[in-house]
């Protein structure tokens, strides 16, 4: 069994073929320092059954700052008093010398009239889009 | 002697072996600026809302001289290196550093300006710079 196994491995070497495929595999091996996927996430998560409960004409400041928490920041303009959320989501993937970083953010922006009641809601979820991808070039 | 799959290989490791000392980074953040979104908006007559349907939730809002500016943003970004230390791992027990790399990024940035009554007015997207490229030499 020792014998006929070391003449396998004689005859694989004297092969051309199959010593060019070891020696591809070995500098493959080499080469192939690794690869990577990394994924960094800030703020949380908008869920769609909180975002429902912000309904125009009725839901005060306070209400929506239970649901969402203190905005990131407040915005004055035209009269409006806006709170802004946010959230991010980045994926990075990696592999010998190439590698991409896909960023994407949304945003919820809480319009509120002089009152303080919810006068208009815009929501964008880019975040949804963010792929890991490895090939930069391209789109 | 070498069939056209050993061809290939032999190909395929010395462009490896090239390459390796190479290094291509991309990051990219939001999704691209479509001009041809805009075409949908009415003047005097689109609401925020079908502002946000169009392109999304805004990244920042301002106060402008007659009602809120929404501000979109994209950004994307290359980066190249080359190692020219790499090469002489294979002689040098210690590979010395010898870095080349330049790095190009480009921001669009659309610009959506709203009327006191929060309806559209007009929009300002900049010219799109040059795409940016992966180049290595700094100089």
């Amino acid at each position: 069994m020792f014998w006929k196994s070391q003449a396998g491995f004689s005859h694989q070497w004297r092969n051309p073929r199959g010593l060019l495929l070891l020696a591809s595999l070995l500098v493959l091996m080499t080469l192939a320092n690794g690869c990577a996927f990394v994924r960094g996430e800030v703020g949380e998560p908008f869920p769609e059954d909180r975002l429902q409960t912000i309904e125009k004409g009725i839901t005060n400041r306070q209400e929506v700052a239970q649901q969402f928490g203190a905005p990131d920041d407040i915005v004055q303009a035209n009269g409006h008093e806006i709170f802004h959320y946010r959230r991010f989501d980045s994926k990075l993937g990696w592999l010998l010398f190439f590698s991409r970083l896909n960023i994407g953010s949304d945003h919820l922006w809480v319009f509120f009239n002089p009152q303080g009641i919810v006068d208009d809601v815009v929501f964008g979820n880019r975040t949804k889009n963010v792929d890991f991808q490895i090939w930069p070039f391209g789109e | 002697m070498v069939g056209l799959f050993g061809k290939a290989g032999i190909l395929g490791v010395l462009l490896l072996v090239s390459l390796s000392g190479c290094d291509f980074r991309r990051v990219v953040v939001n999704d691209p600026l479509l001009a041809d979104s805009l075409e949908v908006l009415v003047p005097g007559k689109s609401t925020i809302q079908d502002i946000a349907t169009a392109l999304g939730a805004p990244d920042e809002i301002e106060e402008g001289a007659s009602g809120m500016v929404f501000r979109y943003r994209y950004g994307d970004s290359k980066t190249m290196r080359v190692n020219f230390g790499w090469v002489l791992r294979v002689l040098l027990p210690v590979a010395p550093s010898m870095n080349l790399g330049r790095g190009e990024g480009a921001t669009y940035i659309l610009h959506v300006a709203l009327r006191p009554d929060s309806t559209f007015d007009h929009s300002v997207i900049q010219p799109p710079p040059d795409t940016p490229h992966f180049w290595f030499w700094p100089f």
